[in-house]
């Protein structure tokens, strides 16, 4: 039961994040003394719910990875710049929304400019590969990308929220100092977004009942 | 067996609870609910089922392989090159120092290197008053010299003379009268060469 997990879970993984942190500090230190191996060690700590975060954006596993590469990059440049009182955790993820709603504008333009893949210079425009995942079935596929429209769909502060929750883990203090929010703010936008979710996808949401 | 009319729970309050984000007393109060009211847990479930509808959804499996090689594509990226940079970018190496400062130590240390070039092209001239005028005056002289000259019989508060040291009859002296009045700027003055 999800109460009592919560009940249990929940202090360890308080205690758990408190560690980190402690830890992480060093570690942010030795990066802007500019270590790399602890910028790496950072990385390493980050990198999977980045990724998520991206693919929730971009919906393409491969632009998801090069998303998450430039992300880091830009990090690690500006890393000298990043304050200890805020968390690197918020602060990668600030990187990174900002980093896909540029390339999704990036994407828009190059798609109004030609549907040709190939431009005069014969560069080849970088597509999203959409190919369904073989092991998936065909329902399954189906879903998926019902699911994937109807959260594109969301008011953009809605996604936002919704994104950085579900897919990035992130707790309503860390989306609100990601955001620049209240907590209050992403508690009623998060609810909001569930709920328009639950309307639109009311079918798939039956069948789970 | 449910309540027909027990309390119901705000529905912010059940997505905090799915979050985990509610405190522990309330935590008690809304599992108390869910257990009597039918329509608390219905909303409850609906919200369940989109969360996890967006996770499963949006979720993507990531191989130990592609971690692996997304960790040493970073560490190759993060890794200094020297000879395969273009030369640009080892000429303008310091300034990224440089563009780690905050905002207001980038401005003052642009203001500070505006100044340290302009005052010495300032300094060539030796101008004892009216330094402001000097741009304006002194583009057909090699060396001008300005003087203050009150006249207190003619009606101009000063006169500028501009001489030029190479210009030994004095013929192509200049001189500025300036008078104050009420005019937005607070003085007019002529120009006579």
């Amino acid at each position: 039961m999800l109460n009592t997990l919560n009940k249990q879970c929940l202090p360890v993984v308080e205690q758990a994040r408190k560690d980190i942190k402690m830890e992480e500090r060093e570690l942010i230190q030795r990066a802007q003394d500019g270590d790399q191996e602890a910028f790496s060690v950072l990385a390493r700590r980050h990198r999977d719910p980045l990724i998520q975060v991206a693919y929730g954006y971009l919906h393409d596993k491969d632009e998801s990875l090069d998303a998450a590469q430039e992300v880091f990059l830009k990090a690690y440049r500006k890393i000298c710049t990043f304050k200890n009182e805020a968390s690197l955790y918020t602060w990668l993820y600030r990187i990174m929304v900002n980093h896909c709603k540029d390339r999704l504008r990036r994407r828009k333009r190059t798609s109004a400019i030609s549907m040709d893949t190939h431009n005069e210079d014969g560069w080849a425009f970088q597509i999203p590969d959409n190919t369904p995942d073989p092991a998936k079935n065909a329902q399954q596929v189906e879903q998926e990308k019902i699911v994937r429209e109807a959260i594109d769909a969301l008011p953009e502060k809605h996604k936002k929220v919704l994104i950085l929750r579900e897919l990035g883990g992130l707790t309503y203090k860390e989306i609100s100092e990601t955001l620049n929010c209240r907590e209050g703010t992403v508690m009623s936008r998060l609810f909001h977004a569930r709920r328009l979710l639950a309307i639109e996808l009311g079918q798939f949401v039956e069948e789970l009942l | 067996m449910k309540d027909s009319n027990p309390a119901r729970i705000d529905e912010i309050m059940l997505s905090r609870y799915l979050d985990g984000e509610v405190l522990p007393e309330e935590r008690d109060m809304i599992e108390e609910v869910l257990n009597q009211s039918e329509e608390s847990l219905d909303a409850f479930q609906r919200l369940q089922s989109v969360s996890s509808l967006v996770r499963q959804s949006m979720h993507i499996e990531i191989t130990p392989e592609e971690q692996a090689s997304f960790d040493a594509e970073l560490t190759r990226r993060l890794e200094p090159t020297t000879w395969d940079e273009p030369l640009c970018s080892s000429l303008f190496a310091p300034f990224k120092y440089l563009r780690q400062l905050s905002w207001q130590w980038q401005a003052a240390m642009a203001i500070s290197l505006f100044l340290i070039c302009y005052i010495p092209f300032l300094a060539q001239f030796s101008i004892d008053s009216g330094a402001n005028m000097d741009m304006l005056l002194n583009s057909d002289y090699s060396n001008p010299q300005l003087f203050f000259d009150p006249d207190p019989e003619a009606n101009f508060d000063c006169i500028w003379m501009i001489t030029d040291e190479k210009d030994e009859n004095n013929e192509n002296n200049k001189e500025i009268k300036i008078k104050e009045d009420d005019s937005p700027l607070g003085f007019v003055f002529s120009y006579k060469a």
